[in-house]
């Protein structure tokens, strides 16, 4: 198969074929199941078996190590069942005797296949196996090591709750539920990724969501057919449903617990990975990307007042360099003359054309920043050392790089950290408007920007209008979009994603 | 089943404004020639009234079938030789393409003459716009929802800071040499007014209320045009009659507080406005092809239209083409014949056979 067909089998529309694997189930030896394991497992360093007898049958705890509580093993498994006096005749009978009164761990489930058994086990529980039954008993015993809960560093607030999602799903589900003690929240457990069976859990509130939506999710995650999922981003490309090509993201993505319960308050739908704390939000529209868990514990008027200096902060981190080229190089009559002037005197002393320049010190920027976030913390300081005196003092002062560009570049990438789920578009528009300002002017870059936004305003997440509810122009939707209205307001009418203008969903 | 796009009827007139504002910005000697442009302030009220005559073949043809634009009218009523006609409104939207093209390299050489290479703003101009087109109506719809509030904000903007220039002696009695510059406005008027064929094609793919739609598109375009030749003929007077594109000159003496320099203003929007023009009359194209040839051929026919456009900018001659009276009244009477004849027809067919109970 050539390249391109690959590529048009990938970006089809087709339904990717499910992968289905055979069952095996367990045979009535002990002995030939035991065997199974450790044949499947290779003998694997960490696949522990432990035999054991109990009311004169041969039984076995399987369980990996690292993934279980020894303590809590010991006290509801071992122990009981070694020490208590076992009722019954036949093997059957002693083994549901087993079940029903002497295990005393609270999370028990019947497995009768070698791959449920596999998934148990490797999710952290213990499986109790017994001589003569074709059925085994996995006990909740989990007791791997994890990061406790903390604040999340990407999204830091000034007021409100300090616990962000971990990596366990378990725990990242008791967060929500903490949160919103109703019944109507629901977990959809599932998993993902052919070898590597990542728990997956679809979060939302049966009373709020859309079928449609709920639908199409349950359809992208089954659509997964990768082998290994570690990580949310991986689940991205599937979730956004649509081929279509764009620099922004459908699908949302926070390490917050608050952030999640009132994305799915409004009818959002959360996909918790398990392994990762970061939960991916869908519908996510582009308006959100400006919508900050803090602006809501602020007063309305400062609250207004950032979402406009995000949405400026945004406009001026990909259109600034772009027209600082443009109009110094071609248009510069635009400019007051003390500016102008000074833009001339720099670039007159600079062997680089001003587009040059700026490319150049945007990547040296962008280097900078990828090293800073790879290298050890300790190496930090000495990447900020290099970056403020090489680039900030000895470029300008040796004549290479101009001061005015130096400050359009710090401009714009401090704008750029405002809103830090957008650096992905930021970073890549902003060379493009660099080069097409350098090449076409002004002109070039309207011409470009209105692409742009055509790109914007053709995405849909899931039914719904990216660029809603601006553009289609809803009202009522507009309170908390451009400004943050009091709560008083807010609270008298909840609005559902699926209910803003242009949505295609079905009500 | 094939998904219509549906868009709203606010969003459809916001496109549609800022396609016929396009041409009221660049309203001036390239177009009217000897014409003089303060008698045309008449003209746009009778224009205006026109164009309600002229849209009630297209909106009774919308009102027997709400779900049918003109085209679908044609393949379902005509069969192949309405297929044909379907290749009359290619060529036309085609050919508004092409105009709209030329103006733009028109209003830059002239008005601007930026040390760029124009064919080559232009190709970027038409490579961006085949983008717009192939993403659909939706797309474009939304896009100029948002480049109409700063259309708003910009005419505004415009208007406050040309108010305190205008001096009422540069106002002369209307039709003072006559009023045959009465008459000439109305006809560029109405050639101009390329959305009403856009219209027959756009009107079902709306929701909402349609006839208010266009009450409310029709009396703020030509109110606008009004106002534009009230700021340019009071702010400039004579001085108007010597400008290729008085509109832009006015906006470059428009101050407001310490604002200058709205021309930068003016050019973003107008920019913006040809960018959505374009992506909306080559989307307009693809739609007939589409309904000779189907969805694929659609595709590759926006690219191929693109292209096509793109190779006429390299040779200027066509500019001239522009100011022609020729070209004025070729334009009218297209716009009539398939903005009132051919609808009118449809519609004369449709209730024949409704009549014969082809149609409930």
């Amino acid at each position: 198969m050539n390249f391109i067909s690959h590529l048009k089998e990938v970006y089809s529309d087709k339904p990717k074929k499910p992968c289905v694997q055979a069952v095996r189930f367990f045979s009535n030896s002990l002995t030939e199941n035991a065997e199974f394991f450790k044949r499947e497992f290779d003998e694997s360093a960490d696949l522990s078996i432990r035999y054991l007898r109990a009311a004169n049958v041969d039984c076995a705890v399987i369980t990996i190590g690292g993934m279980v509580d020894k303590e809590t093993l010991t006290h509801s498994v071992v122990t009981p069942i070694t020490r208590s006096e076992i009722l019954g005749s036949t093997k059957k009978e002693k083994y549901e005797f087993i079940r029903d009164n002497v295990i005393s761990a609270s999370n028990q489930i019947q497995v009768s296949n070698f791959q449920d058994a596999f998934n148990m086990i490797m999710s952290g529980f213990a499986i109790f196996a017994m001589d003569g039954c074709d059925s085994m008993l996995a006990v909740g015993v989990q007791g791997f090591p994890f990061r406790s809960v903390s604040e999340p560093s990407t999204e830091v607030i000034q007021r409100g709750s300090r616990e962000g999602f971990v990596e366990p799903l378990m725990v990242n589900m008791t967060l929500i539920r903490r949160r919103l003690k109703s019944t109507k929240l629901k977990f959809e457990m599932s998993s993902v990724g052919t070898v590597s069976k990542t728990s997956v859990c679809i979060c939302y509130m049966r009373d709020k969501v859309s079928e449609d939506i709920l639908k199409k999710v349950r359809e992208c995650v089954a659509a997964v057919d990768l082998e290994t999922v570690v990580e949310s981003g991986y689940l991205m490309p599937y979730l956004e449903g649509d081929n279509d090509f764009s620099l922004f993201s459908g699908v949302g993505m926070t390490e917050r617990p608050d952030t999640v319960c009132g994305k799915i308050s409004e009818g959002r739908i959360a996909i918790i990975l398990d392994g990762t704390p970061n939960v991916l939000v869908v519908p996510y529209l582009f308006t959100e990307y400006f919508q900050h868990i803090d602006d809501y514990s602020r007063h309305p008027y400062f609250a207004t007042f950032t979402r406009w200096l995000k949405y400026m902060a945004f406009f001026l981190s990909i259109l600034l360099p772009g027209l600082y080229v443009a109009i110094s190089t071609f248009s510069p009559e635009i400019l007051p003359a003390p500016i102008f002037m000074k833009i001339a005197l720099a670039v007159g002393r600079t062997p680089f054309s001003l587009m040059t320049e700026t490319i150049i010190i945007h990547l040296i920027y962008e280097i900078m920043r990828e090293a800073g976030l790879r290298i050890p913390r300790p190496l930090g300081h000495a990447v900020s050392i290099v970056g403020a005196l090489v680039i900030g003092e000895t470029a300008v002062s040796s004549g290479l790089i101009g001061a005015p560009t130096l400050m359009v570049v710090a401009l714009t990438a401090i704008s750029s950290y405002v809103i830090p789920n957008l650096y992905e578009p930021i970073s890549i528009l902003k060379f493009v408007f660099v080069i097409v300002g350098g090449i076409f002017g002004i002109w070039g870059i309207m011409i470009v920007f209105t692409a742009v936004l055509i790109n914007i305003c053709s995405k849909n997440s899931y039914g719904v209008p990216f660029t809603s509810p601006i553009s289609p122009f809803n009202m009522f939707a507009m309170r908390d979009v451009l400004v943050r209205l009091s709560w008083n307001f807010l609270s008298r009418k909840s609005i559902k994603v699926q209910d803003l203008p242009g949505s295609e969903i079905e009500k | 089943m094939e998904k219509r796009p549906a868009i709203s009827v606010s969003q459809l007139f916001c496109l549609l404004f800022i396609s016929r504002m396009v041409v009221s910005m660049t309203y001036g000697n390239i177009l009217i020639g000897d014409s003089e442009i303060w008698d045309h302030l008449l003209s746009a009220p009778i224009c205006a009234i026109l164009t309600f005559v002229i849209l009630i073949p297209i909106y009774g043809l919308f009102v027997l079938d709400k779900k049918m634009n003109v085209l679908d009218n044609l393949r379902e009523l005509c069969g192949k030789t309405g297929l044909c006609v379907v290749l009359v409104y290619i060529f036309y939207f085609l050919l508004i393409s092409f105009h709209t093209v030329s103006v733009f390299e028109k209003f830059i050489f002239n008005a601007i003459n930026p040390p760029i290479s124009v064919p080559f703003l232009t190709v970027l101009l038409l490579f961006s716009s085949c983008y717009g087109a192939y993403k659909g109506i939706e797309a474009i719809s939304r896009t100029s929802g948002l480049i109409f509030v700063f259309t708003v904000f910009a005419m505004i903007f415009f208007l406050v800071s040309l108010v305190s220039s205008i001096e009422p002696i540069n106002y002369k009695p209307l039709m003072f040499e006559g009023t045959e510059s009465v008459f000439e406005g109305i006809k560029l008027l109405i050639s101009q007014s390329s959305c009403i064929p856009a219209m027959a094609v756009l009107l079902p793919m709306a929701k909402g209320d349609h006839k208010k739609g266009i009450v409310i598109w029709n009396a703020g375009v030509y109110l606008v045009f009004a106002a534009l030749i009230m700021l340019v003929a009071g702010t400039m007077g004579d001085f108007a009659e010597t400008q290729l594109f008085p509109v832009y000159t006015a906006a470059g003496i428009g101050k407001f507080g310490s604002f200058k320099h709205l021309d930068s203003v003016y050019l973003g929007i107008w920019i913006s406005g040809i960018f959505i023009k374009l992506s909306l009359f080559l989307m307009l194209t693809g739609e007939g092809i589409k309904k000779i040839w189907g969805e694929q051929v659609r595709k590759k026919s926006i690219i191929v239209f693109g292209f096509l456009i793109s190779a006429t900018s390299f040779f200027s001659d066509k500019l001239e083409l522009l100011s022609s009276t020729f070209m004025t009244n070729f334009l009218m009477w297209f716009l009539i014949l398939i903005s009132v004849v051919i609808p009118l027809i449809l519609v004369f067919i449709r209730l024949q056979k409704r009549k014969r109970g082809v149609y409930g």
